[in-house]
């Protein structure tokens, strides 16, 4: 009996001496409580550091082996390619990160895989007179009939980006370019502010169109402002290509890092990141799409309707992300 | 004394070169990185560095510059008018209320510029309260808006150097000017400002460097400055290499300026007698003057501070996380590190300013100083990558990594970027304390530290003070460097604030904020009330 007290005792005490350190571009509250939720279940404890994901990446690279880091999480698919690319990441096999990812949605050489989806859409200003048949697909909006009806956010924000090397990887460079230009021809006004400010200039008046992202509504019709839920309830979705492609999906990711002497706990903190619980969690607090096909969205976000996703390979996109940013400085879309 | 001379110079010399070091190890990784690439010839390497470099000069570079050039040029020009006009009314003059618009016209300075831009977009929208209100709509998300917001948030630095100078302006010189039939205007133009002028421009000189390495603030409105290129080239290109070549050129423009502020300071120099007894004395205005003159001040600080303020409040208190004991952690963390910075950052720039002055303001006082006041000029992310490049290095030599285990990576950090702002306040200090005090001094053969304790320490009080309410202010701000050398797990109020307000999350942003500025107020508040202690005391 004494040895198993012993030996009960002692296994507690590497349990809570066990650490994972993560590296993270996510600063969401949903992420945090995670976090918690995680070391209450294993009774490993979790440091973690949230930065920019270049930056984390750099520091990646700089520590090498010797990094501290376990995990490396980040929104954006083009951050975690180029976390690949640059040699921080470790491969992690695993049957049931497979069989509960889709393939398109997981890095070939399994290096990350992905916890939640957004779609880059089309929000139109329900109050005002628009033709239902004008605006369908992404390609539309470069449309001459559109001019000064669109409002679109900065070229350098990360779903702008990854939005221009969709249509790369889907209509070549060329065709890519010439979009670029004929939406920057359209646009009402020059690019400025963040997703909320589309929205709030789409619905004072300013143009009947404005490219979003679905995480944004959400947080607008959850608002503490009122005025900002009035905003996001004016807000009509037209989910694009409904009829070819589907419509573009971006990913946040997860990856063990090169450097990782935790293997074994990071491995089990990625598969606790896909568990249906946690995933719930991500879309409830967050209003993301889970990743796993099997997880309801939460309402606020099967509110924004049912929709047919781009199911080309996310990491197909980010090969594209460097031409989507060369096109647009050259066409001159800040 | 020669080799005592010697060995304290040795002292600034050791300092200054820590501080320089990681802002040039950015470009000895550059040029590393370079090397390799040819003695590899690996073409590849410098193609893509090229590539994005002409890519850069070809579609961005002048774009970025002009952008720059407008914002600075106005800011400038808006600070200087706000901060100097202020400044010598609060100096020379009693008017309603102008004992607490003394201090508080400082707060704006507390505002991190970006949320100052976030809280106008909110108060300037489609169907805000400004709108509901005058009935008229204006658009902040243009290069006007920057100017605004850096005019606003940055002024307090000229305020603050106009004032100490102003403040200890010679009465003589006030009745010189009287006795030749000038009018207070006349004397605040043609003699005042003058002689204010160094202090002034070292004002002017930290608010363009501020304003050249602002990224947050021009890139949510949507203007192009020259540090957004720097982040542009690194985080869209992801070429870091590229982005410390950029980071090379704005050091450059830096120093050129630094140099030509140095030269014309040369040109008019005139220190004048510091007998406490005859500084300038208030004068009473009359009451319509009065009016006028606090309703000015007033309107200053209300666009730049009360107004924000009560948005933040508005937002924030209704915060549940105020009620929250991780909250008032993250405050405490940010309490401990601004003020630990603040202290050491004003002795260290204490010795170089004391190094400068006993080489009797000759070109190694110019340089030693200069070099370490650079680091304030480049974008903070840049220095914090060339931090992470050493610590790496050493942790490499030991075997450990450095990086998050500790603050003291960190608070070295911050010492690097804010040095300028505490030199510029102690050596503004310095050039008002004759140099026939120090001939005095030295005839005493003192030692040097007896020099530093009991000859200048007691002159330069108020400079210190200065100083450590800068830097806090600009440390419990701060943003890239915290976000990127923090220990793990260990968060302070700005990032949290600039987390939420990236994600677009602007109210819940408000309480980090508004905790920044009561904050800073608490430490205006606090050197206040020990400024007067010793006052009594003395």
């Amino acid at each position: 009996m004494r040895k198993i007290i012993i030996a009960a005792l002692l296994s507690a005490t590497t349990l809570v001496s066990a650490e994972l350190n993560i590296y993270s571009a996510r600063h969401y509250d949903a992420d945090f409580e995670i976090y918690k939720k995680f070391e209450a279940q294993t009774g490993i404890k979790i440091n973690h550091t949230t930065a920019r994901a270049p930056e984390l990446i750099k520091r990646l690279q700089l520590e090498g082996k010797n990094s501290p880091a376990d995990i490396f999480i980040t929104a954006d698919v083009s951050n975690l390619t180029e976390a690949k690319n640059a040699n921080v990441l470790s491969p992690v096999d695993s049957k049931f990160l497979k069989d509960t990812i889709a393939p398109n949605l997981r890095d070939k050489d399994d290096m990350w895989f992905a916890i939640t989806k957004r779609a880059r859409i089309i929000a139109y200003d329900k109050n005002a007179k628009i033709d239902p048949n004008l605006v369908k697909n992404y390609e539309d909006l470069a449309k001459p009939e559109l001019k000064g009806k669109i409002l679109v956010r900065s070229a350098t924000a990360p779903y702008s980006k990854t939005l221009l090397a969709s249509i790369i990887a889907n209509d070549g460079k060329e065709e890519a370019k010439k979009w670029a230009k004929g939406v920057l021809d359209n646009l009402a006004m020059p690019p400025k502010g963040g997703d909320r400010d589309q929205a709030r200039q789409m619905v004072s008046g300013v143009a009947p169109y404005a490219v979003m992202n679905t995480y944004y509504i959400g947080l607008l019709r959850t608002s503490k402002n009122p005025k900002d839920v009035e905003v996001g309830n004016s807000i009509g979705i037209i989910f694009p290509n409904q009829d070819g492609r589907g419509a573009h999906i971006n990913v946040s990711g997860i990856a063990m890092t090169a450097s990782s002497k935790n293997q074994e706990a990071a491995k089990k903190f990625m598969e606790f990141m896909l568990s249906k619980e946690v995933q719930s969690m991500l879309t409830n607090i967050n209003y993301e799409y889970p990743a796993r096909s099997d997880v309801e969205p939460s309402d606020v976000v099967k509110s924004f309707g049912k929709f047919k996703e781009d199911s080309i390979e996310v990491s197909k996109i980010a090969d594209n992300v460097k031409d989507a940013v060369l096109i647009y400085d050259e066409v001159g879309f800040r | 004394m020669r080799d005592k001379t010697k060995a304290i110079k040795a002292l600034g010399l050791f300092i200054a070169f820590l501080v320089v070091v990681p802002v040039i190890s950015i470009f000895i990784e550059f040029g590393s990185y370079l090397f390799e690439a040819f003695a590899s010839s690996d073409e590849s390497r410098l193609a893509q560095i090229s590539g994005n470099l002409s890519h850069f000069f070809e579609f961005l570079f002048f774009r970025f510059v002009k952008d720059t050039f407008i914002v600075a040029f106005f800011v400038l020009i808006i600070c200087y008018i706000l901060g100097v006009s202020t400044a010598y009314l609060i100096s020379n003059y009693n008017f309603y209320l102008s004992k607490i618009l003394e201090n508080l016209l400082i707060l704006p300075l507390a505002i991190p510029a970006y949320i100052l831009a976030f809280v106008y977009v909110g108060i300037m929208d489609y169907g805000a309260e400004f709108e509901s209100i005058f009935g008229f709509r204006i658009d902040i998300f243009n290069i006007y808006g920057v100017i605004f917001v850096l005019s606003v948030s940055l002024y307090p630095y000229v305020y603050l150097f106009a004032k100490s100078a102003f403040k200890s302006e010679s009465m003589a010189i006030y009745e010189v000017g009287k006795i030749h039939g000038y009018s207070e205007f006349k004397i605040f133009y043609k003699v005042s400002i003058k002689i204010a002028m160094p202090s002034i421009i070292a004002g002017l000189m930290l608010v363009l460097m501020e304003v050249l390495s602002d990224y947050g603030a021009s890139a949510y409105l949507g203007v192009d400055t020259f540090s957004a290129g720097i982040f542009k080239t690194w985080y869209d290109l992801g070429d870091p290499y590229s982005s410390s070549a950029l980071s090379a050129i704005l050091m450059l423009c830096v120093f050129a300026l630094m140099y030509v502020e140095y030269k014309e300071r040369q040109k008019s120099k005139f220190s004048f007698n510091q007998d406490i007894s005859e500084f300038i004395q208030k004068r009473d205005l009359s009451k319509f003057k009065s009016i006028i003159a606090t309703l000015y001040c007033f309107m200053i600080l209300f666009i730049g501070f009360i107004l924000p303020f009560i948005w933040l409040g508005y937002w924030g208190l209704k915060d549940y996380k105020l009620f929250e004991i991780d909250f008032y952690i993250l405050s405490l963390n940010s309490l401990i590190l601004a003020g630990i910075t603040g202290l050491v950052t004003t002795i260290l720039a204490f010795i170089l300013c004391f190094v400068a002055r006993i080489s009797k303001g000759g070109k190694f006082g110019f340089w030693i100083l200069k070099a370490s006041s650079v680091g304030y000029a480049i974008p903070g992310a840049a220095i914090g990558v060339s931090l992470m490049i050493a610590a790496a290095f050493i942790g490499e030599i030991f075997n450990v990594a450095i990086l998050g285990i500790s603050f003291s990576v960190l608070i070295f950090a911050y010492v690097v970027r804010f040095l300028a702002t505490a030199i510029y306040s102690i050596d503004g200090g310095f050039a008002k304390i004759h140099t026939s005090i120090d001939e005095a001094g030295y005839m005493l053969r003192p030692s040097y530290f007896i020099l530093m304790i009991k000859l200048y320490m007691p002159l330069l009080k108020q400079f210190f003070l200065l100083s450590f309410l800068v830097v806090f202010i600009d440390t419990i701000k701060e943003l890239p460097l915290t976000r990127m050398l923090s220990p793990f797990s260990f968060e302070t109020l700005s990032v949290k604030a600039f987390w939420y307000a990236t994600d677009e999350r602007i109210y819940d942003s408000a309480l980090p904020s508004l905790m920044i500025v009561v904050l800073s107020l608490f430490v205006l508040i606090f050197t206040h009330i020990f400024i007067k202690a010793k006052r009594a005391r003395n």
